[in-house]
């Protein structure tokens, strides 16, 4: 038998767990496909619950410990999808927008250290124009 | 041009010579083009009839 915590996302919305071969499903039926799970199928109600059914029967502890850190995970990216807010909530993701500059601040530095080894410099000059032509294409 | 491209052009201006100037340069000039900042290059220049212009 397999032992330990195996994870798995299936595709009907059930829970993704799974503890020393016994699968834990939820109570409630299955709500749309895997990427629309709602709040409460990753809610960490459910893994409250799933913890304690584990304690009873007295699984192992490091399923315990592993199921507790897999819900700070979900709790994590519930708040970054918006699940713990009431729907119709706006969410803002912060993007970082300056890349140019840091290839502005790359190329200096790269200019600065390889500046006394001039093949060297011209091998990155052509890998860099590769990427582009690259890109371009 | 592309930031990607112009980064290239910086760090080796003997490839932005080729690729935008369309001009082959020799040796020496790679050599000019690809020196460290601050190098001690002199550059003695001469063409005929130099002390002739402007006419």
């Amino acid at each position: 038998m397999r032992r330990g915590l195996t994870r798995f996302w299936s595709h009907d919305g059930r829970l993704p767990f799974k503890i020393s071969g016994l699968q834990f499903l939820p109570n409630t039926p299955p709500r749309g496909t895997g990427r629309n799970l709602t709040k409460q199928d990753l809610g960490s109600r459910r893994i409250d619950q799933i913890v304690s059914q584990a304690e009873e029967q007295g699984s192992l502890a490091v399923a315990i410990s592993g199921l507790n850190s897999i819900r700070h995970t979900l709790d994590s990216l519930m708040r970054l999808a918006g699940y713990d807010r009431p729907i119709g909530s706006q969410v803002n993701v912060a993007v970082q927008t300056n890349v140019n500059i840091d290839l502005s601040r790359i190329t200096e530095r790269l200019i600065q250290h390889f500046d006394n080894e001039p093949e060297l410099k011209a091998r990155i000059a052509q890998a860099l124009l590769e990427i582009d032509d690259d890109q371009a294409a | 041009m592309t930031k990607l491209r112009e980064a290239a052009y910086r760090i080796d201006p003997a490839l932005w010579v080729r690729e935008v100037l369309a001009v082959e340069p020799e040796k020496w000039q790679e050599d000019f083009l690809r020196a460290p900042r601050g190098a001690s290059i002199l550059a003695l220049t001469a063409r005929r009839n130099q002390g002739k212009w402007p006419a």
